[in-house]
């Protein structure tokens, strides 16, 4: 009946206002705390905005004001604030500070009409603006929660004449609920049981249930629009969160709590990870390179205490953090490697062939959310697999985490990959999918505490595609991982030859010398894979273009390019770097250059990036190493050793390798 | 084909720069060019003065390392000669050049691309990366000035595949790309 009543009341508001148009154009009506307030000159609008009454703003907003005739100065105190507006005035001064307004106050019937929204906002008071009723809502702000997190003034509860109304929006993205318009005012909100359609003007509506029972009835209100966002009552809150709204209206307090437990995490098989959980959840998910990673974010959720307990004596990767999850403070230093995955994003581009969330697109682009919040509230955990119970590998992983030292990456790659290595060599790949596992570690954490997020990876031994499947026990992860790749192209230039000898050594060598036997050696290293194709550009003292070698790598379609290099220039110069030119070379150049600075032991000239020809023109991930100086003494000597010279080609194969199964 | 467009370009370079040296400081237009603005503000003088940093690289010619110079020219023509006399004589302690020996034959403004037209003479005796570290220094000096959006080096006219045997001089520098 009453929702009829209002139905029938818009109906004639609607018809009302554009009869009311030409007559009194400016007609406002104004709701203080609930209540409607006629003011004896009634508030207008002026330059879009709001102007009431001085008695308005003294009475209405709880506020003091002063008059200075000789000055047209009104001064509102307010608790520990104070403005002060002139006549017809623009600039106000607020604490102190000059503040610009639309609206400045202007006299009309011999009283003084102040902006309302202006010094509503600036007493910290609530305004809100109904369009459709022409109704301006003027309430103390409320404090509002959402799972513990403050967000009051974010999240704005408006005073209407029967009940309190809460922007839905942020409450829904808050607590990791899908909105999404279906027209342009019709709001569709799923909170995983139920979809909602909310649509400002009518009642609230469910349009789909999970539940057999069909759809239940619910504590219905008709929707609002105020401040031109979406508005709903306070009593359906609940309905629309599913979750637990705490409310004090006499100390203006809002607790919204909607948590979800994550109950266990589970391995069904190599290829299928089950996250329980206490009620629907849809995560967030995204993948990383290098290792390859799949990282699910599962928004208002924690880890249970049931699931914390049952971890028992699972050793946290965090090293000096005590047994405290709820502790949220952790210190820099703790074992960097072993968080880098799990907050610290590498800033490169998730792999477009699998699927990204778009509304994460940015964070695993850039990094730039997870750089605000390095470290997980909570310590990482590392989930036991099943078939690792009696190998060696998983703690020889551990083992390299805590000892490597300096080096960005969470596990050295090399004596990880020596597992694999090991493995991979002696199987056909039918059989590597078949008998090596997927996934190489999982991790996760209570990853935030404001708001809550749960973080899962999954660290994969090759690249898989995925798929979540999400119901309401939890959360279903099926990998599909992809072969091998399999005539993996690999083309190795050896710089300079025949009549182009390089650079000079201080010995009377010559680079061309140095760069054929590397990339001999290396040829012969990467030929043991049978997965590796291997095409050198020149295989004895020849001159080659810089335009043929690139040739023999397009035209082959290769995979991937590696040119070899040494140095020259002053006698005290020294050290080790590695270019690559285009952004797709970028992975390669890192990996590469950590390998072959780890063997040459010479100081790091770091990765760069330069237009070198071989590198620039060339349609494959490539690099350029210049190994050392042939300009000075040491370096030099070093490079004319053949046991250096092996040991480069195979840190070069070793990188080669590390790139493949990490990144390709 | 390209090299004889080269060649002809260059004839023709030379000639207006012979006929801008007796109309003192007019400006070079290329001939037939949209979008060619004046490269130099008006002036009154016959010669022009003004700052301009200059890149060398540090003792281990890891990084770059700029000295502010003053530039000294009546033609504009000579202002980008006079820029390659300060690309080769650093000032500083500690600064090097690695264009000190450099041979050229011409350096000119055509459109919006500076030519430098380099010796074949010339042998470069430095390994790629420090190559890499020229052609930073080179580059970052010469973009300075807005009107030099893109560089291309030739040898004895022609243009080739890396000039100093590793850095792509076949596609000219473009403003953008120079790192």
């Amino acid at each position: 009946m009453k929702r009829f009543l209002t139905a029938v009341w818009l109906l004639v508001m609607v018809f009302a206002i554009p009869g009311l148009a030409g007559a009194q154009d400016h007609s406002v009506s104004l709701v203080i705390e609930g209540e409607t307030v006629e003011p004896d000159v009634p508030p207008l609008i002026h330059n879009q905005r709001t102007l009431v009454p001085v008695r308005v703003v003294a009475e209405g907003l709880g506020a003091d004001v002063d008059w200075d005739g000789e000055t047209r100065t009104a001064t509102i105190t307010n608790d520990d604030t104070i403005l002060k507006l002139q006549l017809d005035n623009p600039v106000a001064e607020l604490n102190g500070q000059r503040v610009e307004m639309d609206a400045p106050p202007m006299i009309r019937n011999q009283r003084m009409l102040l902006p309302l929204r202006f010094v509503g906002e600036a007493m910290g008071i609530t305004v809100g603006w109904e369009d459709l009723t022409r109704t301006v809502y003027v309430n103390q702000t409320y404090t509002v929660t959402i799972n513990g997190e403050d967000v009051s003034g974010k999240v704005k509860i408006y005073q209407l004449k029967n009940e309190p109304y809460v922007e839905i929006e942020t409450i829904a993205g808050k607590l990791g609920l899908d909105t999404r318009y279906q027209e342009e005012n019709r709001m569709i909100l799923d909170n995983y049981s139920e979809n909602w359609e909310i649509t400002p003007g009518k009642p609230l509506k469910v349009t789909q249930s999970s539940e057999t029972t069909g759809l239940k009835s619910k504590k219905s209100g008709v929707v609002k629009q105020i401040d031109f966002k979406t508005v709903v009552p306070l009593r359906s809150l609940e309905d629309l969160t599913e979750g637990s709204v705490e409310t004090d209206l006499k100390k203006r307090e809002i607790h919204i709590e909607r948590l979800r437990n994550v109950e266990g995490i589970t391995v069904e098989d190599g290829v299928t990870v089950s996250i329980q959980t206490s009620a629907p959840v849809k995560p967030i998910d995204f993948t990383l390179v290098g290792p390859h990673r799949i990282v699910l974010d599962i928004p208002a959720s924690v880890l249970s205490e049931e699931f914390l307990d049952s971890l028992g004596e699972l050793e946290e990767l965090k090293t000096d953090s005590d047994n405290s999850d709820i502790e949220t403070g952790t210190k820099e230093e703790d074992s960097e490697q072993a968080n880098d995955e799990m907050d610290s994003e590498d800033p490169e581009e998730p792999d477009q062939s699998e699927q990204v969330e778009e509304n994460y697109e940015g964070q695993a682009g850039t990094g730039s959310t997870d750089e605000e919040d390095q470290k997980p509230a909570s310590g990482i955990f590392v989930l036991p697999l099943p078939w690792e119970e009696e190998g060696p590998s998983n703690t020889e992983v551990k083992d390299t985490d805590s000892s490597s030292e300096e080096d960005k990456d969470v596990v050295d790659p090399e004596v990880k990959e020596q597992g694999v290595h090991e493995i991979l060599d002696n199987l056909s790949p039918e059989e590597v999918i078949e008998k090596y596992p997927a996934i190489r570690e999982i991790r996760f954490s209570q990853f935030e505490e404001s708001p809550y997020i749960v973080r899962v990876v999954l660290e994969l031994n090759r690249k898989s595609n995925y798929q979540i499947v999400s119901d309401e026990n939890g959360l279903q992860i099926k990998l599909d991982p992809l072969p091998p790749k399999l005539g993996y192209l690999i083309v190795v230039d050896a710089g300079h030859g025949g009549k182009d000898p390089g650079a000079q050594g201080v010995s009377g060598n010559v680079e061309k010398d140095f760069n054929l036997d590397v990339a001999q050696r290396l040829v012969k290293l990467l030929k043991q894979y049978k997965e590796f194709q291997v095409v050198a550009t020149r295989q004895d003292d020849t001159f080659l273009t810089l335009d043929e070698r690139v040739q023999i790598a397009n035209d082959m379609n290769a995979d991937l390019f590696i040119s070899i290099h040494a140095n020259a220039y002053r006698p005290t110069s020294r050290g080790t770097e590695t270019y690559y030119y285009h952004q797709r070379s970028k992975n390669l150049a890192h990996v590469i250059h950590r390998h072959l600075l780890n063997a040459t032991g010479f100081p790091d000239r770091k990765v760069q990036t330069a237009p070198f020809y071989v590198i620039k023109h060339t349609d494959m991930p490539a690099v350029l190493t210049e190994t050392g100086f042939m300009t000075n003494q040491y370096e030099n000597q070093m490079m004319l050793k053949p046991e250096f010279r092996q040991k480069v080609a195979e840190s070069l194969a070793a990188g080669i390798r590390d790139y493949y199964l990490n990144y390709e | 084909m390209k090299r004889m467009t080269i060649l002809v370009t260059i004839l023709i370079m030379s000639l207006s720069l012979a006929s801008c040296g007796t109309t003192g400081s007019q400006p070079d237009v290329s001939p037939g060019e949209t979008g060619t603005e004046t490269e130099q503000p008006p002036n009154e003088e016959a010669s022009e003065q003004e700052k301009v940093t200059v890149y060398y690289v540090n003792e281990q010619a890891t990084d770059l390392v700029g000295e502010e110079r003053d530039l000294e020219y009546e033609t504009p023509e000579q202002k980008y000669e006079e820029v390659m006399l300060l690309l080769q004589d650093p000032r500083e302690d500690g600064h090097y050049s690695l264009w000190e020996a450099f041979q050229y034959h011409t350096i000119t403004l055509q459109a919006n691309t500076l030519v430098i037209d380099a010796s074949g003479e010339n042998t470069y005796t430095f390994g790629g990366g420090i190559e890499a570290m020229a052609f930073d220094a080179f580059t970052r000096t010469f973009f300075q000035f807005p009107e030099v959006e893109q560089i291309q080096f030739t040898v004895d006219g022609e243009i080739v595949e890396a000039m100093m045997g590793h850095i792509d001089t076949r596609e000219p520098f473009v403003r953008e790309e120079s790192r």
